[in-house]
């Protein structure tokens, strides 16, 4: 095979190589900035359902409930042992 | 032979000087030197000089950027979030691509995006007019702000930037911000962290060991301008880890009871302060703890100094109190043990004044010739005077230890108190030892007298008290078991106090808190707070558990300094204890109303 020939396969190769090399490394920054979206996207998310749990958490926090019950499961103002003197005048110390 | 040179001959070149191969192998020598010397640089910067080489490549085309972990929740036992972090942004500005003519209508534009009022705002553009003026390069227009703020100030400087110059002086920086969704509940307890996350009161101070999280790190590729980020998973260098998840013992609807009928009681009989703990008597467990003045968390920093020292106060663990009545039922407790005296020996003949060593002691009623049973029930100063003149100075010390008096319980929280009592030293056999009798004299934590309450009806168990239940990350889970330090009764003794403290209820100082449809036991207690005994600040106290016959929960309520003509711990904390135990155990208040009400359903 003449020089010439040789040199011109190589030159295509080394042509063929530069060509998949530079779409290899065009191909990494793009899945490189896929990740980033994806990352950001995901941390996003994850704030939005923390933010979420935590709304419907304080919700349904059996506190909050026990507050907002209807008036005749609660003790009323009214309670016959309020607000009387327990130990004055019968009882021994303090 | 001889042709052969001449044809040689006739193919060389004219005759002249042979120059050329010279210049040739020069050629080729000087080419392969320089490829040498480029071997040899090349050789030393791939080899020698590779780490020095390939961290300048990477500082100039990459940066670091961390990857963002949160810190651990702090939950209730039923699982109700009570502090979560949250990402937040803090929003500065960089001042070199900005005319000074921008700053006002740029920084007013960011101060209304947030919402600043109209002072705040210009409070903003002279700070930052003053460091342009100064060439300062950063100024800072908000901290904290969430994404929704972030956005809005971005959308609001697009108005007045070109997006070039946007892009470079809005400067925004990632970072947590703890939230407490539920304000003041259990604030106490939960306590505050400060802007950077660490802990600065309360668990999370004492837990942020635990709740704290490692933030991970990953190298990014930038180009020149750091404008194009390229990300991938192979480039994580530390993956991030968050806080362990914290369960508290805390049972949320027995907390917003306390804290509701705690408030109440407090508003009712006009008093300064108070406190309530709820525990459960066999572990140890926490259910509820809570004191009054109250702070907000979330606006920690803007309290006063002050108004902040008052109320962010976890008087049940910090301050030590002397407690009155509500220590006689174990100064009785230790001298039964101690077989000094049996519960139903005679111990006071009756009458309402008594000498004991030329102290004069009082009761408020004469009860007539009593036990050593109803000196408990009805609260007698005399009856518990002679019990303890019976048990004398080192019994009586040595009981106080017992019950873990004047000792930090080491619970979970900063700031434990430990109480004290006159030392063997200065004690004075007789006013020494009646007064520590009906608790004076000796100083005790809340948090110590619920523990060695406990003890007295759990069967004799000195059980640690716990806030942490357990610890729970990506799975793994810690548990925080009970933990039993010591015994104070008999199962026996134990028994029979659980009498005792029922009749206190059922016939003492606490008959007007008897319940129809619920059994259980208690002791009042009213001290006078003021050292020089001036008969106006009083402690009103009531300790109690319940049910009776198989008890599950102690509690005790204080409240400090009533103003409303009633003092007495069995009329001003004891209300709030029937209360709190009866939506506690859902007993309702009118049973017969009810089950009319719900008759045809």
């Amino acid at each position: 095979m003449p020089l010439s020939t040789g040199a011109a396969i190589l030159s295509v190769c080394l042509f063929v190589i530069g060509l998949v090399s530079v779409q290899w490394e065009v191909q990494n920054i793009r899945t490189g900035v896929r990740v980033r979206e994806l990352l950001r996207d995901e941390e996003v998310k994850v704030e939005n359902l923390r933010k979420l749990q935590m709304e419907y958490n304080t919700q349904i926090s059996p506190d909050n409930l026990e507050r907002e019950l209807p008036d005749v499961f609660r003790t009323p103002d009214g309670f016959p042992d309020d607000g009387r003197s327990a130990p004055a005048g019968s009882s021994g110390g303090q | 032979m001889k042709s052969q040179p001449s044809q040689l001959s006739s193919n060389q070149p004219p005759p002249g000087p042979n120059l050329r191969p010279r210049a040739l192998w020069f050629f080729s020598i000087s080419v392969t030197i320089v490829f040498l010397l480029l071997g040899v640089r090349l050789f030393y910067i791939q080899i020698l000089a590779h780490d020095q080489h390939l961290s300048r490549a990477r500082s100039g085309t990459g940066r670091t950027d961390s990857i963002p972990a949160y810190p651990g929740d702090l939950r209730t036992s039923d699982g109700v979030i009570v502090a979560r972090s949250e990402t937040a942004f803090s929003l500065g500005l960089d001042l070199r691509p900005l005319s000074e003519e921008q700053i006002p209508s740029v920084v007013a534009a960011a101060s209304d995006a947030l919402g600043y009022s109209y002072g705040r705002r210009r409070e903003r553009v002279g700070d930052v007019h003053r460091r342009k003026a100064k060439r300062q390069i950063y100024a800072n227009i908000a901290r904290r702000v969430d994404g929704e703020g972030r956005d809005k100030v971005r959308e609001s400087l697009s108005g007045q930037l070109e997006p070039r110059i946007l892009k470079k002086a809005l400067v925004v920086d990632r970072m947590t911000r703890r939230n407490y969704p539920k304000d003041e509940f259990l604030c106490h307890v939960i306590g505050v962290a400060s802007h950077d996350g660490t802990g600065q009161e309360g668990l999370e101070l004492s837990l942020s060991p635990w709740l704290g999280p490692r933030s991970g790190r990953r190298r990014v590729i930038t180009d020149a301008r750091e404008q194009f980020r390229i990300y991938s998973p192979e480039t994580v260098e530390v993956a991030p880890v968050n806080g362990y998840d914290v369960y508290l013992t805390i049972n949320s609807k027995a907390q917003g009871i306390l804290e509701e009928e705690l408030q109440r009681g407090i508003s009712k009989h006009k008093a300064e302060a108070g406190l309530g703990v709820l525990m459960n008597c066999k572990t140890g467990s926490i259910l509820a703890m809570a004191s009054w003045p109250v702070f907000n968390p979330n606006d920690f920093h803007r309290y006063p100094p002050k108004v902040l020292a008052e109320r962010r106060k976890n008087r049940v663990i910090e301050n030590a109190y002397v407690i009155g009545s509500v220590i006689k039922p174990f100064i009785a407790a230790s001298a039964v043990a101690a077989g000094l005296v049996r519960w139903d020996e005679k111990i006071w003949g009756g009458g309402r004044f008594h000498r004991i060593g030329g102290r004069r002691l009082e009761d408020v009623s004469n009860h007539g010739p009593i036990s050593v049973e109803q000196a408990v029930v009805y609260s007698s100063n005399i009856g518990m005077g002679e019990i303890g003149m019976k048990l004398g100075r080192d019994r009586m010390i040595a009981a106080l230890a017992r019950f873990g008096f004047c000792r930090q319980t080491g619970i979970r929280l900063p700031g434990e108190a430990k109480g004290r009592h006159t030392p063997a030293d200065k004690w004075n056999e007789i006013y020494s030892t009646t007064s520590v009798s009906m608790g004076y004299e000796v100083m005790i934590t809340p948090i110590q007298l619920i523990t060695a309450f406990a003890s007295l009806v759990n069967g004799g168990y000195l059980v640690k008290p716990r806030l942490v239940d357990k610890y729970v990350r990506a799975g793994e889970v810690i548990r925080n078991p009970p933990q039993l330090v010591g015994h104070t009764i008999t199962e026996e003794a134990s028994g029979r106090m659980r009498s005792i403290l029922h009749k206190i209820v059922e016939e003492g100082t606490g008959r007007y808190l008897k319940m129809k449809e619920f059994k259980f036991g208690g002791k009042t207690g009213t001290a006078d707070m003021n050292p020089l005994n001036t008969k106006e600040d009083y402690l009103a106290s009531f300790e109690a558990f319940a049910p009776l016959d198989d008890p599950e929960v102690v509690i005790l309520v204080m409240i400090e300094k009533p103003r409303s003509g009633k003092i007495y711990g069995g009329s001003v904390a004891g209300p709030v204890v029937a209360r709190v135990l009866r939506r506690y155990f859902s007993i309702p208040a009118k049973p017969e109303f009810e089950r009319l009400k719900f008759k045809g359903w």
